[in-house]
């Protein structure tokens, strides 16, 4: 039988020395990954068989089984305090619950848990220590996401993984290098890095959705619409090349014409090894960055997550015909040539066949037939990556071309075989409207540090659409410790009183005597929640159909998304006034205090102790968060501090907040 | 518990205790054992029957918890499922099932303890009676009701999903010692998963602080070897959890001390709830104050505002009554939770506000004290003053309609004569000076108007009122009918807390009665016509709660400051006013003053509602990496209320306001609150001296 009784300080240095999982948490422990599903490993003795994949992979398996076992023991046990309707069933719907990530805060560590798909957890445990004071539950859970969906990106959804194998070999064995680049990367992530822990108000929960004036917009839509529209009798039967598109520049999405979540997905291999490998491309001039690697990071650069995976050499097709002809290409192929050296191609390795011939690096042809067969195809097409969309719920080959600090991401249709045939239509439209496009871009925004306002750290996030909205990572490294540590207090605090308001409980009065007043808040305002969540859902749904163009319209230049929640406000707020009444609720069937939040409003402000103490703002409305900080401010009263946050809301995010 | 004080002298040992606390020589049981309560008298067992037949008490749950049990199983099967994910289930066994080992003597002084046997006095000398006996009664009408939901609700597993709070006390071999809601002996599954939960994460190093499932929010405190547990689902932060766990440990330590540790890190299996039968009524009772009173995250003593020259008065009566009582450590003037006048002895330290707090409500929440025959003198450890030893205190209702008490603390157990002679002499003073009479006078008075005030609002509100509920009934049951309307509202808080702020559901609010901006009465009143019912004195319920906004708060409306009585820069006075409610804090007298809250949050939901916003707020105020510097100025608003702290040395000011409310006139109304405050004359008229 446990007895803490004897869990003294001297009976903690026995089991340092008898516990294994102790001596794995206390030797420089830093963080750990796991992915384990839960239908597997349910006989005893077999409990590792549950993990799929862990990181540190040094971990020994009973570690692995009690750090997994751990967590979905508090998982069940939070559980059972959830409201749960007669089913059995969590209230508010399945998949936002299991999107929900379940934390636990002891003295020493961060654990954060999350159900991506049916059964299975992805699981991160963090050193309070190691991941500083600005590190929050959002910082946690947006990890696991986008995790998640950098896996499925690259991958499929890991249940028809799991599916086709029993043994989960296939599984296993995408997910392991997976996780060891994701932790290796999570380890040595600085403050600057998108998927910083100790970053409060980084990039890494949600989509960096910049907006751009009108003429640019308009821009960037002809581009997306036009690479649309290419044709190609290669392509199959419509002879449509692209299924959709996505444009980024710095970093931030300008434009995309796919759902949502593809697209958040798709930013994020813009920001984790796209971008870099651009910018890497862009000081090499061409030459090549993945040639000379780093020694560490070379160990998990097998992955296309990492920058590395990423090459500019040129067509193919160019090189064997500037071999074959010993000239310059000719004028019909200028465009071509031309987007050549500004692809992003994906490293392949090299076929077993052209291995120790040295023919491949010579640009020779192999004497051998089949060889020579294989050879002329390997040259002839230009190498893709197979990216998979959740949205689209199909694969697409990923072609990426940039011009300067503009990214373009092409969607190419499964089974697109690139020849030079598919490249000279779309080498046309890039060649000619990317320049423009990217002269345009650079005349109006500045060179770096695109959402930086002087005196402002912040980070606005809208919920209802995914976007987001943040200072620089480098200017967020400039604050104290006791300013990462109150915004990121500050927003473990709006995301669970938020939380509470959005729906995590559900009451029918009539059945539950004792339950109080604010179960039935709760309830009513879960309504509210999923209504809102149905226009998004709706809106989704327009945009897979209609390829996104019309319902992305509103996101992209950041104004309020049209969710039904959001025409509920407009309706009610002049009742609010004509009322003079402090709360109305918009639904008679309930009080004022007995009542859902009506427009789900909460302001925050908080000012540190001491005369140069900062001051953070929360702001939370129907789905919309700013955190700010400041650490300097001209009038450090209240008031002041209200008329400072709301310039910046009427800049950085205008019509943003009400 | 920072300043423990030990008087080897005086301040007895709780292994002593056995000598104190001496029955009556025909008070024994057939083995010589002595019997210490009226329970005693029904087994020799130890187990004290909750009802007034004969019958187990387990047989009783038995009866109508046959689903429990069952569920209790399918539980079980999934703990054992979790445990074995935990690994603990082949080297670490988690008992599932409470052992029942024999109490070992001092294990035996304690549950004599906790069975709040009570010395009175009467005309015939010493008697012994047993609070255990009113415990019954209570019993039986809370099982009554909670029989009758539990026929309502599907299984036993919906008692975690359905009640928003649950609070859990366990030792750290898993044994169940009090659960807030349900019988924790039905509940050692979801125990021993806590247990294990604990065990595993102190075996890798760490200790677990606490859980965040969506809205749900578990806390942990590992007060070695026990182990207590709050989940919310609220929306209370972290910080508020911690601070109401901490309420409930030090409340066990009251009744039990330290020596409950001892005792099961001796023998860990040992079961140690028939140590604290008893106190389960009085944790029930701080739960519901804390829950509606934001005043208890506040460790303050709380002063009853009067007059300056009346409150020296006072103080001159309790130190002139126990000049000829050198054994009286403390005396304290009390009404409900709040003081009215505290003296001490020389060399002896101030009293901590925790264990003030503490006292009344483990004074109010005992009615025999209260509503029996005459003065009772029991053991009562105060844990910031020694945690480990026992005072004893002399307790006695000077007048019991208003609830005016006075409590005189002496280290030795013998020392009832002199505690009495001086308590008789603090009366007489008391009430020759008139200042008694004067006190009860302005509190009735306050009721009256506010009882005037709440029938007219009824008489305009007739579509809309309701009929007074369990309320009623409990206190008539209790006896207490004959006190009438405004005492069972105001003078028994477990009746009314009880009925309001647990049994009545939200639905049964009488918000609508009080014109709450933006509520519907006629949803209101349709959704609960079904489940009210007439009370048989047929008061409205209205007045009930008008009466006492007091039903929330023990000491009554004239404990509390009026918002109308601070200046109108303030807030207060004619017209209308932003300021709903606020809480004043002084550091440096560690004593707080606060208001009656506004009409708007008179009903109990909008109180629970309100005191979970004074969590939130005090939670961005001292969230911070050192206690020592909390934040100087929150602003928190939404849609529902407006809230606002500012905090600089001399006073510490939370105040509530209308959610329209911007932040340049909520801080005007601060800075004005503020200076009004610091005045001397106020200062002297809301604070003890």
């Amino acid at each position: 039988m446990y007895n803490l009784s004897s869990n003294s300080k001297s009976s903690h240095t026995n089991q340092f020395q008898q516990n294994p999982s102790a001596l794995f948490f206390k030797k420089h422990f830093r963080l750990c990954l796991a992915i384990y599903d839960v239908r597997r490993g349910q006989k005893e003795g077999q409990e590792h068989e549950k993990v799929l994949a862990f990181y540190p992979t040094a971990a020994a398996l009973p570690i692995r089984s009690a750090i997994v076992g751990l967590a979905q023991a508090y998982t069940s046990f939070s559980s059972s305090f959830e409201h749960q309707n007669g089913n059995g069933v969590p209230a508010p719907d399945k998949a936002a619950v299991q999107k929900q990530a379940k934390f636990m805060e002891c003295d020493l560590k961060l654990w954060a848990v999350m159900e991506v798909e049916p059964h299975i957890w992805f699981a991160i445990v963090v050193n309070k220590a190691w991941a500083g004071p600005g590190c929050s539950n959002d910082s946690l859970a947006s990890s696991l996401t986008s995790l998640h969906s950098l896996f499925v990106l690259l991958h499929r959804p890991l249940t028809s993984l799991i599916d086709e194998d029993d043994a989960c070999f296939f599984a296993r064995r995408a997910l392991q290098p997976f996780l060891d680049e994701a932790g290796i990367r999570l380890h040595a992530a600085g403050m600057r890095d998108p998927m910083a822990l100790s970053n409060p108000l980084g990039m890494q929960h949600g989509i960096p959705i910049m907006a751009t004036p009108t003429s640019v917009l308009l821009n960037t839509q002809s581009l997306v619409n036009q690479l649309m529209l290419v044709s190609s009798p290669a392509a199959g039967v419509d002879g449509r090349v692209v299924v959709g598109a996505a444009v980024c520049w710095q970093g931030h999405l300008l434009w995309g014409s796919l759902p949502l979540q593809d697209l958040q997905a798709l930013t994020l291999l813009a920001g984790r090894a796209l971008g870099p490998a651009v910018t890497a491309a862009a000081g090499m001039n061409g030459k090549g960055q993945g040639n000379n690697q780093d020694p560490m990071t070379a160990q998990f650069s097998e992955s296309l997550l990492s920058p590395f995976q990423w090459s500019t050499v040129g067509l193919p097709f160019q090189q064997q015909q500037h071999n074959q002809t010993g000239s310059a290409v000719s004028s019909s192929s200028s465009s071509s040539s031309m987007i050549g050296s500004r692809l992003l191609l994906p490293r392949l390795k090299q076929p077993a066949l052209s291995r120790g011939t040295g023919s491949a690096a010579s640009g020779q042809e192999p004497a051998h037939s089949l060889c020579r067969a294989a050879w002329q195809l390997q040259q002839a097409t230009v190498p893709t990556c197979q990216v998979w969309f959740q949205g689209l719920q199909q694969h697409c080959n990923l072609l990426p071309f940039y011009e300067g600090p503009l990214l373009v991401m092409m969607l190419l249709r499964e089974g697109t075989v690139v020849t030079q045939e598919v490249i000279r239509p779309l080498a046309g439209v890039l060649s000619t409207e990317c320049p423009a496009l990217n002269n345009l871009l650079s005349q109006c925004l500045p060179p770096k540090n695109v959402w930086h306002y002087p005196g402002f750290r912040y980070c606005i996030k809208d919920q209802n659409v995914g976007s987001i909205k943040a200072s620089p990572g480098k200017k967020v490294l400039t604050l104290s410790q006791q300013s990462l540590r109150m915004v990121a207090h500050m927003g473990n605090k709006l995301g669970h009183w938020s939380q509470g308001s959005k729906g995590g409980t559900r009451a029918d009065p009539q059945t539950l005597p004792g339950c109080s007043s604010d179960v039935v808040e709760d309830n009513t305002h879960a309504d509210t929640s999923t209504d809102a969540k149905a226009g998004i859902t709706t809106t989704s749904d327009c945009t897979t159909e209609s390829g996104g163009l019309e319902s992305f319209s509103s996101t992209s230049v950041g104004l309020p998304q049209k969710t039904s929640e959001f025409e509920k406000q407009k309706e009610a707020a002049p009742l609010i006034r004509q009322a003079g009444a402090p709360i109305k609720s918009h639904s008679n069937t309930s009080s004022s205090f007995g009542g859902h939040h009506l427009l789900g409003r909460t302001v925050m402000a908080c000012r540190g102790y001491g005369e140069t103490a900062p001051w953070v703002i929360a702001k939370y409305e129907s789905g919309r968060q700013m955190l700010v900080v400041m650490e300097t401010v001209p009038d450090p009263t209240l008031n002041g501090m209200t008329v400072h946050v709301q310039r910046l809301c009427d800049v950085a995010a205008p019509g943003f907040f009400l | 518990m920072e300043n423990s004080h030990t008087d080897s002298h005086e301040v007895e040992d709780v292994r002593l205790t056995e000598t104190t606390l001496r029955p009556s020589p025909s008070l024994r049981d057939e083995e010589g054992h002595r019997l210490t309560s009226f329970a005693d008298l029904y087994t020799s067992e130890g187990r004290i029957p909750k009802s007034d037949d004969d019958s187990d008490p387990e047989t009783i749950n038995e009866s109508y918890n046959s689903d429990e049990d069952e569920q209790s199983l399918n539980e079980e099967s999934e703990v054992s499922k979790i445990l074995s994910a935990l690994n603990v289930s082949n080297e670490n066994p988690v008992s599932l099932e409470p052992d029942i080992t024999l109490p070992e003597p001092s294990a035996e002084a304690l549950r004599q303890r906790a069975g709040s046997e009570t010395w009175q006095d009467s005309e015939n000398g010493l008697r012994l009676t047993a609070l255990s006996s009113q415990r019954s009664l209570s019993l039986l009408l809370r099982e009554g009701q909670e029989a009758q939901s539990t026929s309502t609700e599907a299984s036993s597993a919906d008692i975690w999903s359905i009640h928003p709070k649950h609070y859990f006390i366990l030792s750290s071999s898993g044994k169940p010692m009090y659960s807030y809601h349900g019988d924790e002996s039905a509940l050692a599954a979801q125990m021993a998963l806590i247990t294990a939960l604990v065990a595993v994460i102190q075996d890798q190093g760490d200790t677990l602080h606490h859980m965040l499932c969506g809205s749900t929010l578990i806390v942990f405190m590992i007060k070695d070897p026990l182990i207590l547990v709050a989940t919310s689902r609220m929306g209370e932060p972290v910080m508020a959890l911690q601070r109401q766990l901490e309420l409930l440990y030090c409340q066990v330590l009251l009744v039990v001390t330290t020596g409950l540790e001892r005792i099961i890190k001796k023998s860990p299996s040992y079961d140690a709830r028939s140590l604290l039968q008893g106190v389960d009524e009085i944790l029930g009772s701080l739960i519901r104050q804390v829950r509606l009173d934001p005043s208890y995250l506040l460790t303050s003593l709380r002063p009853v505002p009067m007059p300056a020259s009346q409150r020296a008065q006072a103080q001159q009566a309790l130190t002139d009554g126990t000049k000829g009582c050198p054994s009286a450590h403390y005396a304290l003037l009390m009404m409900g939770s709040h003081v009215i006048a505290a003296d001490r002895a020389k060399q002896q330290p101030p009293l901590e506000p925790l264990d003030v707090m503490l006292l009344a409500n483990f004074i109010t929440s005992n009615h025999s004290y209260r509503f029996g025959a005459g003065e009772a003198f029991c053991p009562v450890c105060l844990p910031g003053y020694n945690p480990h030893a026992y005072l004893h205190a002399h307790i006695d209702y000077l007048d019991r309609e208003v609830g005016v008490y006075l409590v005189l603390l002496a280290g030795s157990s013998d020392t009832f004569p002199q505690l009495s002679a001086a308590r008789a002499s603090v009366g007489s003073q008391l009430s020759v000076s008139g200042l008694l009479c004067n006190i009860c006078l302005r509190v009735r008075k306050r009721q009256q108007v506010l009882e005037t005030a709440s029938k007219t609002k009824a008489s305009s509100n007739k579509s809309t009122s309701f009929r007074a509920v369990k309320g009623g009934v409990s206190a008539s049951q209790n006896g207490t009918s004959s006190i009438g309307l405004e005492q069972s509202a105001s003078a028994s808080p477990e009746a009314t807390c009880h009925a309001g702020a647990e049994e009545l559901s939200p639905h049964r609010q009488p918000s609508s009665s009080f014109a709450v901006p933006g509520s519907s009465s006629s949803s209101s009143s349709s959704s609960s016509g079904s489940t009210l019912r007439e009370s048989p004195a047929g008061e409205t319920f209205d007045a009930a709660v008008m009466v006492g906004l007091a039903s929330h708060y023990d000491a009554g409306p004239s404990a509390y400051v009026e918002i109308e009585s601070i200046p109108r820069p303030a807030g207060g006075r004619l017209g209308t006013t932003p300021l709903w409610h606020f809480m004043v804090r002084f550091p440096s007298r560690r004593q707080q003053v606060s208001s009656l809250p506004c009409e708007v949050l008179s009903p109990l939901h909008a109180q629970q509602l309100l005191s979970c916003y004074y969590a939130k707020l005090l939670s961005l105020v001292h969230d911070c990496p050192e206690p020592s510097k909390p934040n100087r100025l929150v602003w928190l608003a939404d849609d529902r209320m407006a809230m606002l702290a500012m905090l600089d040395s001399e006073l510490e000011l939370y105040i509530a306001l209308d959610p329209l409310t911007d932040e340049t006139l909520a801080v005007t109304v601060a800075e004005a609150l503020r200076r009004h405050m610091l005045e001397k004359r106020v200062q002297a008229d809301l604070l003890l001296p």
